[in-house]
């Protein structure tokens, strides 16, 4: 079947990009937050999607000058052939690596609160398998599933972690500045985990049918990603207190098990929660794969962007497969999302510099 | 040599596969030849004029309206010419005789001339007269068609509460009748073609002018033309030859049979195809949200509309995952429930020597048993079927310690929630749904249903239907739209046609009340003028 | 050809392999509540579970059927609850199931003991809610999960709802496992739990124990409870009873419902907390003859009720600074959360809050609402 025209919208591309970040970071920001910040974890948090969406703008500025290109045609163009390849070659090393660590960590979770016998491998490769159908389907598929799912996620979510809010002490919040600027700082470092994700904007700008409002989308993306962790954050730590929601590996999760529905026909509601947050986490590793066989075909020149999935698959497993045990996967975690987050930033930074030296299109 | 004839009438056609001869001795013995031994096709042979032209009137017995033939055809040009003759105390040349007899001679509405054998068969298996003339190399097709055929009912399949009480019939004539009855806009355009190298059968695209999408007809038409069948029995084989997805459960275009529902989907923008032989029409493109809506939910007000709707979106969702949502719970995470309900669970499986995915794999496929064996059962004994079976099977089950009470429930309200979707076609999609997300829950628990349903949400999200994405006005997202999709909006609201099928005519309505105050206003002063009396 | 094919035994392989997770709901050993008892090693538990046995039922679905339900305690000794388990789930055929317990209770000389460790296992085994209700206990522990009232099915969720509804006579804290788990991780200086005894009928209510910084402090009673409650706020049910002139005027109050705010004030000898406390609630009883609301009764009743408010309020802050040496109030919260600074210079808020901090109540206003349906 010849794919779509592969075009989308700015609200089909804002929905991509949140669900791209979406998927596990929410499920342990608080925790990452709380633990390096104390009850100032929110502001690391605030902090944190400031920063992010600076780095949108920052990308945005540079692909805005190239509407048809992704990443990798840019730096071609301005880098020249091996160098260009080879800086693109680590961004999709670091992506292929984050995708690996996030499924799991999605399946150290599931393993808690779903499926504690089930072995973690074939949880695993579930869901890389489910995620595969959608990625071969091209990009408008994704968006419009993207639009539907999230909306839906989110609203059952949120809605039933506000009710947390009843019985919580919001003076838990305080005091203000928690362990200090040192553990704000250290706060924003762990946060980064939780919002990277956006960067797929690099790979994605071709298909906006109107290039200007891709800043817009952008920030959208952004502060929308902002405004949920921040949310979460200050209602976990109101419901718990910054040093037990330290403490805890997945503090969502657990803040919505103390949410009781009088009279909803369920008991406990965070498997409920947790079970529909699922579809999330499908959708990211669906965009992720996409953009990661994206990517290949680019960087190969192939144009049917499809036939990378499925070789991927493995590679992304292997990754996942690598880390020992659960606080080894904390660290790398933090230290491929942090790497990843810094390289973005010093490669768009690099290429725009350059842009401007060459003054206009360059072409791939 | 036999000189080619020049044209005398006009020809619908432009050149003759199988060219008419001059001669009818000639011409009878190709229809022998072709049509020949079965006895339901009649010659009827005769003269014209003073001179005895001969001539001879071709029919299929059963399919023409006999009475219709003998008065207006067979006695009319018989008197015809000889009245002629008589005026014009001359005799006339066939090619006279053939121009007189199409001008003045019949007294039949549709009249066309053919040099075409292919036409002319085509034409006498639909029905209609051929009038063969000795002398010249075209015939006479008269349409005079009338057979037996079921008069207009309310249809089983589609019944309503409020609406007018018609359904499509076998007869293609009917059908469209019943259309342009409702819709009598001139752009109401019907065009004819025929599908099928053996049976020929008679397919009607119709469509509004003005409203719908030049795009989408030209796809409809490459489409349709592109079938080549031995036999186009019903309009099911046309659905499956021009859907997007044949690997999809889901239905990509929307079946009905019932005359105001297409007369909806003309209004915005669609194509309807109707095909002789069945009641049932099609209609492109066709999205999700079709097949929830009943044109019914516009005839009520929208309060009611609304309800039912969204009852109906509820009960696909609790068709769907119910089974799989009651295994999930009871087998993978019985912390879900209420901790009473638990233990009454628990205490009511206690003897059950299956696990719940057995029970209500067993259950489900003895519910789709019952319903299938209902149908083919007449009348009154099926319905009973239905119930009694249920019941007591049930019942019986349950005090067999085979299957615990709330698998009952949960298979119940399975099977009704199916029944209340509106469109066959996505109630059995999901019915059959339901099996591999069982399958999907009893290895992997709550998993393995959302997994499914991801599943199939991305696969719903990536069909289309005539280049619209099935799952329009949800995602692409078009929010005008949405007032009419779970919600049914009053219609002082509905000012635009749905973009599912790009119309070019966007708006269909004004709102031309007046201002409400005023209209009482009126309303008292009109009463008051009526009562020049006064008082109570 | 043959590769083709083979797919689709994978889906067979997965469902011959094992549904590794099911577990059928008749084949699990639902813990509905859990109980900790000491024995003579002081350096392990006795850990006791409660086990409701299910019987079959029929086709009309009597479900528990009439009467009580048949209950299993099991006990069993180790040096920590997963250890415990083990000889527990040797005794079962059904697997153990945490996922409906309701109740966690200890026993008073098990909470002399620090309790914190003992409790790391509910919070980190994923399957257990943190609602769980918990309480200290008079004397064994697990008597508590095997006595109900006669008309009560399931003991251990008839204590659940027994400690749930505890607000409503205000004599001791509701307290959710999750409390506990805050306290403990905060390191909060101290900290109230609910405290019962076991009769033969019935569990009761008599009041708190109050934990420093781990394990047991001392108990209040209900009375004694009700005044530190007033200072947490928790107060919002209950009754006072006003013996009024010569027995004569006996009024009792009910009340409806409690705010209070706390203000700390700092000097050089401490911290002096100005409380501002409002009550709201109803006289529901009066013995005497007149009308109950004339202006003249009602202000009278009022300032009565304030003073014994304040008696209850004195005589707690005094037991907790004098005899427990513990502060349960909260207070020590409020200093750290808006002066970090000098929390960590004090250190041994305890020892602070017994020597230099005062409970002042500034301002007590009790308010009769109503009386009932008669005046």
């Amino acid at each position: 079947m010849q794919a779509d025209n592969e075009q989308i919208s700015a609200s089909q591309l804002t929905f991509l990009l949140v669900n791209a970040i979406t998927g596990i970071g929410v499920l342990v920001i608080p925790a990452r937050a709380a633990k390096a910040a104390g009850s100032a974890g929110w502001l690391a948090v605030l902090v944190t999607g400031l920063i992010c969406t600076l780095l949108v703008w920052l990308i945005v500025r540079l692909c805005r000058k190239y509407p048809d290109q992704t990443i990798v045609e840019i730096s071609i163009g301005l880098l020249g052939k091996p160098l260009g390849l080879f800086s693109v070659s680590i961004l999709f090393l670091l992506w292929l690596a984050t995708t690996g660590f996030i499924l799991r960590t999605f399946g150290e979770i599931n393993r808690d609160f779903l499926l504690p016998r089930t072995p973690i491998e074939i949880v695993m490769v579930g869901t890389l398998l489910a995620s595969v159908y959608l990625a071969r389907k091209g990009i408008e598929p994704l968006a419009r599933l993207s639009m539907v799912a999230y909306p839906i996620s989110v609203t059952l979510g949120l809605g039933v972690v506000l009710l947390s809010l009843i019985g919580s002490d919001l003076t838990n919040l305080l005091p203000l500045w928690g362990k200090g600027l040192a553990g704000i700082g250290l706060g924003v470092v762990n946060s980064l985990f939780a919002f990277m994700g956006f960067e797929v904007l690099l790979v994605l700008m071709p298909f906006l049918n109107k290039p200007n409002v891709a800043l817009r989308a952008g920030i959208t993306a952004t502060l929308g990603i902002t405004a949920l962790n921040l949310l979460l954050t200050v209602i976990c730590l109101a419901a718990f207190g910054a040093a037990t929601v330290g403490k805890m590996l997945w503090p969502t999760i657990l803040v919505v098990r103390n949410v009781e529905l009088p009279g909803f026909f369920l008991e406990r509601v965070d498997v409920f929660i947790f079970s529909v947050w699922l579809i999330e986490i499908f959708l990211l590793q669906s965009i992720m794969l996409y953009v990661l066989s994206l990517t290949l075909s680019r960087i190969f020149n192939v144009h049917e962007q499809k036939i990378f999935v499925w070789p991927l698959v493995p590679v992304i497993y292997f990754f996942s497969l690598f880390p020992l045990n659960i606080s080894q996967l904390a660290t790398f975690n933090t230290f491929f999302s942090v790497a990843l987050m810094a390289y973005v930033f010093v490669q768009v930074l690099l290429l725009s510099l350059l842009a401007t030296r060459k003054g206009g299109r360059a072409g791939a | 040599m036999v000189q080619k004839p020049q044209p005398i009438l006009k020809n619908e056609e432009n050149p003759p596969q199988l060219p008419l001869f001059a001669s009818l001795s000639e011409n009878l013995d190709k229809v022998r030849e072709i049509l020949g031994e079965s006895n339901d096709i009649v010659i009827r042979e005769f003269k014209l004029g003073t001179v005895g032209i001969k001539a001879a009137l071709l029919y299929v017995d059963g399919l023409i309206d006999k009475a219709l033939v003998c008065e207006h055809l067979l006695s009319s040009v018989m008197i015809r010419v000889r009245q002629v003759e008589a005026d014009g105390e001359r005799e006339l040349s066939a090619k006279e005789m053939l121009t007189l007899i199409n001008e003045r001679g019949i007294s039949m509405l549709e009249v066309k001339a053919s040099n075409d054998f292919d036409r002319i068969f085509l034409a006498a298996l639909s029905g209609e007269a051929i009038l063969f003339l000795d002398g010249v190399d075209q015939a006479l097709v008269v349409s005079a068609r009338g057979w037996e055929h079921r008069g207009v009912q309310e249809p089983e399949t589609q019944t309503l509460i409020r609406g007018p009480r018609v359904g499509f019939s076998e007869t293609l004539r009917v059908n469209t009748t019943l259309i342009r009855r409702q819709l009598r806009d001139p752009n109401l355009k019907l065009q004819t073609i025929y599908l099928g190298r053996r049976s020929k059968t008679e397919v009607c695209i119709a469509f509004v002018d003005t409203i719908v999408n030049p795009k989408i007809l030209e796809e409809v038409r490459k489409r349709l033309q592109a079938i080549d069948v031995d036999v186009v029995m019903e309009s099911g084989y046309l659905e499956q030859h021009i859907q997007d997805d044949w690997l999809s459960p889901f239905p990509q275009v929307h079946v009905t049979e019932r005359p105001d529902h297409v007369v909806m989907g003309l209004l915005q923008g669609k194509v309807a195809i109707l095909v002789d032989n069945t009641p049932f029409a099609l209609m492109v493109p066709a999205v999700l949200k079709d097949f929830f809506i009943s044109p019914e939910d516009y005839y009520e007000r929208w309060t009611i509309g609304t309800l039912v709707r969204v009852l109906r979106y509820g009960a696909s969702f609790m068709a769907l995952i119910l089974p799989a949502l009651y295994i999930s719970l009871v087998s993978f995470h019985p912390e879900m429930l209420p901790t009473k309900l638990t233990l009454s669970l628990a205490a009511g499986r206690e003897g059950v020597p299956y696990p719940a995915f057995v029970e209500a794999l067993v259950m489900l496929a003895a519910f789709e048993l019952l319903r299938e064996a209902g149908i083919r059962l007449p009348g009154p004994i099926g319905q009973t079927i239905g119930i009694v079976g249920g019941l007591i099977v049930g019942q019986a089950a349950v005090e067999a310690s085979l299957v615990s009470p709330l698998m009952i429930i949960v298979i119940a309200f399975t099977g009704i929630s199916s029944f209340a979707i509106p469109n066959y076609g996505l109630a059995i999609a999901l019915r059959i749904l339901t099996f591999p997300l069982m399958i999907l829950a009893a290895v992997f628990g709550l998993f393995g249903l959302v997994l499914g349903l991801f599943l199939i949400g991305s696969h719903l999200v990536a069909v289309k239907s005539f280049g619209v994405p099935i799952t329009s006005p949800f995602t692409p997202l078009k929010v005008r739209e949405l007032r009419d999709t779970i919600f049914r909006h009053s219609m002082l609201g509905m000012h635009w046609r749905p973009d599912t099928a790009k119309p070019l005519d966007k708006t269909r309505m004004q709102d031309k009340r007046p201002d409400n105050e005023l209209a009482v206003k009126e309303k008292e002063a009109s009463i008051a003028e009526s009562r020049p009396r006064g008082g109570k | 050809m043959l590769r083709w094919w083979s797919l689709l035994l994978v889906p067979l392989v997965l469902l011959t392999s094992g549904c590794w997770d099911r577990i059928e709901v008749e084949e699990r050993a639902y813990v509905l509540g859990l109980a900790m008892d000491l024995p003579e090693n002081e350096g392990k538990r006795k850990i006791s579970i409660a086990i409701p046995v299910v019987q079959e039922s029929g086709a009309e679905g009597s479900g528990n059927g009439g009467g009580s339900v048949p209950l299993t305690i099991l006990s069993s000794t180790a040096s920590t609850v997963l250890d415990g388990l083990v000889p527990l789930q040797n005794k079962l055929n059904k697997e153990l199931f945490f996922g409906h317990q309701k109740v966690l209770v200890f026993s008073e000389a098990c909470a002399a003991k620090p309790i914190i460790p003992w409790v790391d296992f509910f919070e980190r085994v994923a399957n257990i809610p943190r609602s769980i209700m918990v309480a200290v206990c008079q004397g064994e522990a697990a008597k508590a999960l095997e006595t109900s009232l006669p008309s009560e099915q399931l003991p251990p969720l008839y204590l659940h709802q027994l400690l749930k509804d505890i607000a409503q006579t205000g004599s001791a804290p509701y307290r959710t496992f999750n409390d506990l788990m805050v306290f403990a991780h905060e390191k909060r200086p101290g900290f109230m739990l609910p405290l019962i005894k076991v009769n033969k009928d019935n569990i009761e209510v008599i009041g708190s124990a109050v934990l420093k910084e781990n394990s047991l402090a001392g108990t209040l009673t209900s009375r004694e409870t009700r005044g530190a409650l007033w200072l947490t706020g928790e107060v919002q049910g209950g009754v006072i009873d006003l013996p009024g002139v010569d027995g004569q005027n006996r009024l009792s109050f009910l009340i409806g419902d409690s705010r209070r705010l706390i203000r700390p004030r700092y000097t050089e000898k401490g911290i002096t907390f100005e409380v501002k406390l409002i009550v709201e609630g109803s006289v529901e009883e009066y013995f005497g003859k007149r009308n109950v609301i004339n202006a003249e009764t009602t202000a009278q009743a009022e300032a009565e009720l304030a003073r014994q408010i304040r008696k209850e309020i004195a005589g707690t802050v005094a037991k907790l600074q004098k005899e427990f040496g513990t502060d349960a109030l909260g207070l020590g919260e409020f200093v750290r959360k808006r002066n970090p600074k000098l929390y960590r210079q004090i250190g041994d808020w305890n020892h602070y809050f017994a020597n230099q901090v005062e409970v002042k109540l500034t301002d007590l206003s009790v308010q009769i609402r109503r009386t009932g349906v008669l005046r």
